[in-house]
């Protein structure tokens, strides 16, 4: 009989999502169509470069894609998420709801 | 969530942050004040449809109304039911096209669009739902011609008829909107818009359900089509004026 105990939730993170950057990147585009760079760049206060950075590793990782386009004579980033970019999103936020009820209980079942 | 590379990342409180930004994106990219007011205006628009749309029964619901097709133009009792049909094939596409050249507009200058696509195709699919239960002739429905004018609705035929309106279309893409933008304001006014018409349909002209009021002779509001559509339009108004300031307090919090 062997005595199986649930692995920790935190083998259930997800490197490229866990970042903090990326997760707040993530988080806006799960409440919308899509949204453009400038967006999500003034939303979490970042450069252009560091934003840059974080969504190649999420264009990389098959979670956004990017679409470049004008609107009028201003070119445009337009990033929307894809499928597995919003389950990736929600087994990280379940894993860390199950990490916050296993380092507090009462405090997990709050949230 | 400010995005620093600080190296504190407690679960609890990268919890509270995503939670805090996608309800700041939710609320900013909601804009559901414009449909609820594009289609209110609609509902209001539809009144010249009905030739007697202030008629109140004299004495415990006797109307002369047709229950056969009565069902085209949203509510009971439209003249010609040519010109309802013609009434909502022509408007509906155009009020689902205004609003979606809104949104379009509106998220190339907000950065932020939202999924109207699934409200618009969702919406115009319902009401292409509505106009083939509309073409269906009657035998299929057991709709019988005997079914006297003025009383409840006593087949099935005619509760599908009275359940399957324009105005119930629109309701059902409002609840679409409201599942889109996860919008409690959108979905309470859908959901009474859309039970209002039921309720007026399924007891037909002249007449009110028992628990409202016992003989409409005596309470003479509400009976006739006018009355309901300025009620209906009302409900999708109240939810603009509702749904529209907070929109802009969201924008303005940018």
């Amino acid at each position: 009989m062997t005595n199986a105990t649930p692995p920790h939730p935190i083998h259930d993170l997800d490197e490229v999502v866990h970042q903090r950057t990326r997760l707040g990147i993530l988080a806006i585009l799960r409440e919308a169509d899509q949204v453009e760079f400038g967006y999500v760049r003034d939303a979490l206060q970042l450069t252009d470069g560091n934003l840059s950075r974080h969504l190649r590793t999420l264009e990389e990782a098959a979670y956004i894609v990017i679409r470049k386009g004008y609107h009028g004579r201003r070119p445009r980033t337009w990033l929307t998420l894809t499928k597995s970019g919003r389950r990736a999103l929600d087994r990280e936020l379940a894993s860390l709801r199950a990490l916050v009820d296993r380092l507090d209980p009462e405090k997990g079942s709050r949230s | 969530m400010v995005a620093t590379d600080r190296t504190e990342q407690r679960p609890d409180k990268l919890l509270a942050e995503v939670a805090a930004l996608r309800s700041q994106t939710r609320r900013r990219v909601r804009g559901a004040w414009l449909p609820l007011l594009v289609f209110g205006l609609l509902t209001l628009a539809s009144i010249p449809l009905y030739s007697r749309a202030f008629d109140t029964p004299r004495c415990c619901g006797a109307f002369s109304h047709d229950y056969r097709t009565p069902f085209v133009a949203g509510l009971p009792g439209a003249d010609s039911q040519t010109g309802a049909a013609l009434f909502w094939l022509i408007a509906m596409p155009v009020a689902y096209s205004v609003c979606a050249l809104w949104y379009h507009r509106r998220a190339a200058q907000r950065g932020l669009q939202p999924r109207w696509r699934d409200y618009v195709g969702l919406g115009l699919a319902l009401f292409a739902f509505v106009v083939v239960v509309n073409l269906l002739p009657d035998r299929v429905l057991s709709v019988h011609p005997g079914v006297a004018a003025g009383s409840a609705p006593t087949t099935l035929g005619v509760g599908i008829r009275a359940l399957f309106t324009p105005l119930v279309a629109v309701a059902a893409g409002l609840v679409v909107l409201a599942w889109v933008e996860r919008s409690a304001v959108v979905a309470a006014a859908a959901l009474v818009f859309g039970g209002l018409t039921v309720v007026v349909n399924t007891y037909g002209p002249g007449q009110q359900p028992a628990w409202f009021t016992r003989y409409p002779a005596t309470r003479p509001w509400l009976v006739a089509p006018a009355h309901d559509l300025l009620l209906l339009s009302g409900v999708l108004l109240l939810g603009a004026v509702v749904a529209g300031p907070t929109a802009r307090r969201a924008q303005r919090s940018a």
